[in-house]
């Protein structure tokens, strides 16, 4: 089956337009492991769990998802009017295969989120990652994410700036290791006036891995004064690997800002003199630079547990 | 927010003149292996061509429709004449030339431009040379510049057949096996080893007929450390019902040799515009493509580098404006395919007055291409508020070793920079040409003064009624 279409596609023989993955039916559900703190109503919805947020909170609702074959866990996070929210989403595999996690926001009025996902399946399991958001007037949502350790995580962002002065940032830490495969589509829709997003993603790829980033801004008619801005950093250690990056600019509106960049390649050679210089292995260079790009999207989790368990794993 | 008018788009008389059609050859509309025949045959193809163009017509009734663009749904094949043949034959003077077609030529300013600043010209009419002329001192270099119809039945026959649609089969996509099929005209240029051809060579195409498509063919082979500046021109004159022109462009970059190749595109706006251009560069070559994309009503035009040898180079510049009723998919692809290859793009495209742009490309890094340098900068620029501009690049890097970078911005005029323009004496009007024409700087910096005049003159043509 098809995910993580791009909205406006490009040549076929770029393999870029979508990620193809076998028919597979998600009949598993699965319920996260909660830690909800007071204040936040907790229901279940179809298959999935509805987050509530009725007061701000500057606690983490915690939601570990360990995912399992043809697995399937749902969702929800609203956050009230003028509220504020935090969410660490925390994914990883109990049993090899597929599992699918589908999470959406809805932020009112005045809302703000921040919302967390560390995504780290194993050497055995992959995971299909959805994201659906929607924004409403002067609203806030802040992403971070970061995926260190899957050997197949296909993850798509889909956000929708409905409201005027709505924000969106997406802060995305990677690491894509040998044979492994990260694949994201993230697509940013700006409705209203005013509204902004700034995505930066950065990543690592070591020999044979294999990484795709679509990243669509979408500018739609009538969203006047908007900005949309997304960067990709990526380094490569190695030889040979595969990273495909298409960052997209869609505009219907005449009074916009639209940018995107992206750098691709490998360690700067007068860094990596310098540090030779002093003593710092070829190996042990690789592994501090692709630590610092990781570091940079853990520190805006603010969450030291979160933090300490990327960092310990990461060390490993 | 501001408040705009709208005034219709001026009439582009300079390029919208028409003669009619009644004394020229014509085979039906419509594409079956009768009409490939009929076509192979008026032009005296060797037994190969006539099946490569059999074989052609069978590809492109076989593979699908991959567009990934604007809707051709306006272009019906079964209504396109594909073969137009004026009622002359070529020549090498200018006086020989009907008149009708001369003072169509003499009106683009073509016979003028030849005398003053090129080396060559050739000049299509519908789907046949009609001139075609080389300045003796460069013919006497060895350099030559004929139709590909003559150059299949010379000494450089062999050459021909080595080159013809090896770049672009007619596999590639449906309108190359279209163009396969039925392709007429061109130019055939060789640049022997260590030739510098100082002054432009210029081809230009020119549509006349209704509903008719232009499938010309322009192969290029510049051999090792020698030098040629190719410039292209087409026009059209604009009618109601939709023409087609499929194009093949094939350039042969030798070892250390280097190609630019200019195009001022300005089809009128019925055109369907499906042309393909591509270049392989070999050890130290380098291609440079400067493209000005103004006409059509839809236009799909990537042109493509190889970087097949170490050290080759390639350079895209280009600018895109697209008005009223246009809806142009430009951009390049590059394949960065041997070691320290690099290449840079940097283009420009302009959406006004309900007119679509969008931008596309592809940069691709292979194994082999280890210190390898990539650029591609990319600006749009929003005139008004029921306009479009998408951008659409890719890159797929198999190589670490390698340095990749990439830029875009879409963008508005800046109401602080017209101010300040209006309070020098310039009306609103002449302020957002000029800064329109500054934003295509780009490209008209790189064309000879005339043919940059030209393009200046093509934007504020386009500019006049956009009052902000």
């Amino acid at each position: 089956m098809k995910i993580n279409q791009m909205p406006a596609i490009t040549w076929g023989r770029l393999d870029v337009n979508e990620a193809v993955i076998d028919d597979i039916e998600f009949a598993n559900p699965l319920h996260p492991a909660e830690t909800v703190p007071a204040g936040v109503d907790a229901d279940d919805f179809e298959e999935g769990r509805k987050y509530t947020f009725h007061t701000s909170q500057e606690v983490p609702l915690r939601l570990d998802i360990a995912t399992e074959d043809r697995s399937s866990t749902k969702i929800d996070i609203v956050v009230e009017e003028g509220m504020s929210a935090f969410v660490i989403e925390n994914i990883s595999s109990a049993e090899a295969g597929t599992g699918l996690i589908e999470t959406s926001y809805s932020l009112a009025a005045n809302a703000s989120l921040k919302f967390v996902q560390i995504v780290r399946t194993g050497e055995d399991a992959k995971a299909v990652n959805r994201i659906k958001g929607n924004v409403a007037e002067d609203a806030d949502v802040s992403v971070i994410q970061i995926f260190t350790d899957s050997k197949a995580n296909y993850t798509e962002l889909k956000s929708d700036l409905d409201g005027n002065r709505s924000h969106l940032t997406a802060d995305i830490g990677y690491i894509v290791k040998t044979d492994d495969l990260l694949d994201m589509n993230y697509v940013i829709t700006h409705k209203g006036k005013l509204s902004e997003s700034l995505l930066t993603i950065d990543g690592v790829l070591y020999d044979g891995a294999s990484k795709t980033f679509r990243g669509t801004i979408d500018l739609k008619h009538g969203c006047a004064g908007a900005k949309g801005t997304e960067n990709e950093n990526v380094l490569l250690i190695g030889d040979s690997m595969t990273n495909k990056t298409v960052p997209v600019i869609l505009c219907d509106e005449e009074d916009v800002e639209g940018n995107h960049g992206a750098t691709i390649g490998k360690l700067d050679e007068d860094l990596v003199f310098y540090l030779e210089s002093r003593g710092i292995d070829r190996d042990s260079i690789d592994r501090i630079m692709a630590d610092a790009r990781i570091r940079r999207v853990a520190s805006l989790i603010g969450d030291e547990e979160t933090v300490k368990t990327i960092l310990d794993e990461e060390q490993e | 927010m501001k408040e705009k008018t709208h005034i219709d788009d001026i009439n582009r008389s300079i390029y919208d003149f028409r003669f009619s059609d009644e004394n020229a050859y014509k085979v039906n509309s419509g594409l079956t292996p009768d009409i490939v025949k009929q076509i192979s045959e008026e032009k005296g193809d060797p037994e190969w061509m006539r099946e490569f163009r059999l074989k052609s017509l069978e590809i492109f009734n076989r593979i699908p429709m991959t567009l990934a663009g604007p809707s051709i749904e306006g272009l019906n094949m079964d209504n396109i004449v594909t073969y137009v043949r004026p009622n002359t034959k070529m020549h090498a003077d200018w006086d020989e030339v009907p008149e009708e077609i001369k003072e169509t030529f003499e009106r683009l300013g073509i016979p003028q431009a030849e005398r003053e600043s090129l080396a060559g010209v050739g000049a299509q009419y519908d789907s046949e040379l009609v001139y075609h002329n080389i300045r003796e001192d460069v013919a006497a270099q060895g350099v030559i510049y004929t139709d590909i119809e003559s150059a299949l039945h010379g000494p450089y026959a062999e050459m021909i057949k080595e080159h013809f649609m090896k770049l672009i089969p007619p596999t590639d996509h449906k309108f190359a096996a279209l163009h396969g099929a039925v392709w007429s005209g061109g130019s055939f240029v060789y640049v022997p080893k260590g030739v510098s051809v100082e002054i432009p060579l210029q081809s230009y195409f020119r549509l006349n007929a209704p509903g008719a498509g232009q499938f010309e063919h322009t192969l290029i082979i510049v051999d090792e450390g020698a030098y040629l500046h190719f410039i292209e021109g087409c026009s059209a004159p604009k009618y109601n019902i939709a023409n087609l022109h499929a194009g093949a462009v094939e350039l042969f970059v030798g070892k250390n040799a280097k190609i630019r190749y200019s195009t001022i595109e300005n089809w009128s706006k019925n055109m369907y515009n499906l042309n393909t251009k591509r270049a392989i560069v070999e050890e130290g070559g380098s291609i440079e493509w400067v493209s000005g994309s103004f006409g059509s009503h839809v236009s799909y035009l990537y042109p493509m580098s190889i970087l097949n040898g170490r050290g080759a180079k390639s350079e895209f510049t280009g600018v895109t404006f697209a008005g009223k009723d246009q809806d142009l998919d430009t951009g390049c692809k590059v394949v960065l395919n041997a070691p320290e290859t690099t290449s840079y793009v940097n283009t420009r495209s302009i959406s006004k007055d309900g007119g679509i742009n969008t931008f596309r490309s592809s940069v691709v890094v292979t194994e082999k291409a280890k210190g390898s340098k990539s650029a591609v900068s990319c600006q749009s620029l929003m005139v008004d508020n029921i306009s479009r501009s998408d951008t659409i690049p890719a890159m797929d890097i198999r190589c670490a070793d390698c340095d990749v970078g990439h830029e875009a911005t879409i963008g508005r005029i800046s109401d602080d920079t017209v101010f300040y323009l209006m309070s020098r004496g310039l009306s609103e009007e002449e302020a957002r040409a000029l800064i329109v024409s500054g934003f295509a700087d780009n490209v008209s910096k790189e064309l000879p003064l005339e043919y940059a005049v030209e393009m200046n003159n093509l934007i504020r043509l386009e500019m006049v009624g956009v009052i902000g």
